[in-house]
Formats: structure tokens, C-alpha cells, sequence
């Protein structure tokens, strides 16, 4: 018998291969790893599971640029007003899709959306009929930088709404 | 909806009830003032007690040290080494959890010191 061994790193990308927009992302803090599970080291003593989406399920938190609003899936403009703290989260793939939605503690994270994959940015949105009120990169799991907040700037622009005069939430 | 639930919410908390049957009341991502300790403080039927990414204004922890909880945790944000000292208070806490903290180890030892009945991870 013989044995067929594949180098991966030389195997060339297929045609509909393609690399992602972004390519500085973050990784998630390792204390959560497992954190589906309920066996992270950073939900000791609780034993939290936090819910992870499965792509199918990840379609419903994507959030599009509808006339300069933030707006989800069935095109309704995004609103915290009613969220418990008055935010929503929302992170950024490395493609620049944007999936938003509100924080469970202990049940639903930043990590929920890609499901503890790498992130091109992540933080938190005040929003009202599907404007921006003020943002943040505030996330635990992530700890984005202010180099990957900028990337969720960039790419809202792009998509038409321009927070230059938004005022961006100070992290510790 | 209980009414005890209701205004904890006016405050940005939750109430979760884990698989032990412990209930944890949880905050996130918001400003705790004195005037939330004060509310905690007055008799909500706690177990446990989690700060996820918030804002600790000037509060005095030690206002509950007639409180039942067991395990004080606070994850990310501003918790800091006063905020530690405080806890020293609360005779019934059996753990504290910190994760991502402005808690110095040598606040940690300090802490321990006086409170050595305390599980401090």
C-alpha cells in the first residue's frame, strides 16, 4: 500500500478560493475556549454554556445598510432601546459581514456569532431606528484593538454610514 | 415577571438560575452606582453575584455584608484593588472569581490574608 501524503500549504487555491478582506483579526481570549461546552476556565465557578450559532443559524444575526440605517435580516432598523442594557453587540468576520445582537450573560457572547472563530472586529452599538448613537470595542472575548475598530469603521462607511461624527465609547 | 426582578432591571440586571439551583444575578456592560449596591443590599434573594465588563462607580461593596452571597465574580472592566478590600466585608462569600481585573496580586495576598476562608480564583 502506498502511502499518499498531501502538503496542504502547497496546494493551490482552487478558483473559487479567495482571501478575506481583512486579514488583521483577533483571536479569542483561550480562558473561554470550551466556553459551548460549559467547561471554560473563565465561567469557573458557574459552568456557563454559551450558545455557539451554526452557520445556518448565523444568517438571522446578519445586519445590512439600508438607506445609511443598520438593519437586519427582514429590514428592520436595528434598535438597543430595548435591549437590557441598552446595547446590542456586533462583530465583523474577516470578509467585513456585520452580525448583530443582543447580550444574554453567561448564554450569549461575542463568541456566539462565529463561534469563537477570529474576529476582524467586535464591540458595542447604541442604536435607535437603525442609527448609530455611539460605538465601542468593548468585548471581553475579544479585546479588539483600536486598529480592528477602525476596520469596522472603514467597512461601515464603505457600506454608507459614516461614524466620523459618532461618538465611539472609551474601553477600559 | 416578579416585582423584585422587574426593578432589578431598571438597573441593568438579570436573575439566572444555574443547574444547582443558585440564583445569579448578573450585570453587563453597565454602570453600577452606589444606588445598585443599595438595591442588592435591601434583601434580593441572591445566591450569587456577576459583573461582566462593567462600570464600578464609587460604590461600597461592604453594604452587603448582610447579604447571602457565596460567589462574587466580576469579569473585565474596572474592579480594582479597592474594590477587593471591600469584599472583606461580606462575611458569607465563599469564592471570589476574577478574570481580566485591575486587582493587583499583591491586593490578592493582602486580601487573603484577612480573608483566608475565601476561595479566590
Amino acid at each position: 500500500m502506498v502511502e499518499t501524503k498531501v502538503n496542504l500549504e502547497e496546494k493551490p487555491l482552487s478558483k473559487n478560493s479567495k482571501l478575506p478582506k481583512y486579514s488583521n483579526v483577533k483571536s479569542m481570549d483561550p480562558e473561554y475556549l470550551a466556553e459551548e461546552l460549559g467547561m471554560a476556565k473563565a465561567w469557573e465557578p458557574f459552568g456557563a454554556e454559551v450558545e455557539y450559532l451554526t452557520p445556518k443559524d448565523l444568517v438571522k444575526f446578519e445586519v445590512k445598510v439600508v438607506n445609511n440605517k443598520l438593519v437586519d435580516v427582514e429590514g428592520i432598523p436595528i434598535d438597543s432601546g430595548n435591549t437590557n442594557n441598552g446595547k446590542v453587540m456586533f462583530v465583523m468576520d474577516p470578509d467585513g459581514n456585520i452580525y448583530s445582537g443582543e447580550q444574554r450573560v453567561m448564554e450569549f457572547h461575542h463568541s456566539s456569532f462565529l463561534a469563537g472563530k477570529d474576529v476582524a472586529s467586535a464591540g458595542e452599538l447604541m442604536i435607535f431606528d437603525g442609527e448609530i448613537l455611539s460605538h465601542s470595542r468593548r468585548s471581553g472575548h475579544y479585546k479588539p484593538t483600536q486598529e480592528q475598530h477602525q476596520q469596522f469603521i472603514s467597512q461601515l462607511k464603505t457600506n454608507g454610514i459614516d461614524l466620523s461624527n459618532i461618538p465611539e465609547e472609551t474601553v477600559d | 415577571m416578579r416585582t423584585e426582578e422587574k426593578s432589578l432591571e431598571n438597573f441593568g440586571g438579570l436573575i439566572k438560575i444555574l443547574k444547582n439551583g443558585n440564583r445569579v444575578v448578573t450585570f453587563s456592560s453597565c454602570k453600577i452606582t452606589q444606588e445598585t449596591i443599595e438595591f442588592l443590599a435591601k434583601g434580593i434573594n441572591i445566591d450569587n453575584l456577576l459583573f461582566h465588563y462593567c462600570d464600578l462607580q464609587e460604590i461600597n461593596f461592604a453594604l452587603l455584608n448582610k447579604s447571602n452571597i457565596t460567589v462574587l465574580s466580576s469579569m473585565h472592566g474596572n474592579f480594582n484593588n479597592g474594590h477587593l478590600k471591600q469584599l472583606e466585608a461580606i462575611s458569607s462569600l465563599k469564592t471570589i472569581k476574577l478574570h481580566d481585573t485591575k486587582v493587583s496580586k499583591g491586593a490578592m495576598q493582602r486580601f487573603l490574608l484577612e480573608r483566608p476562608d475565601i476561595k479566590l480564583i
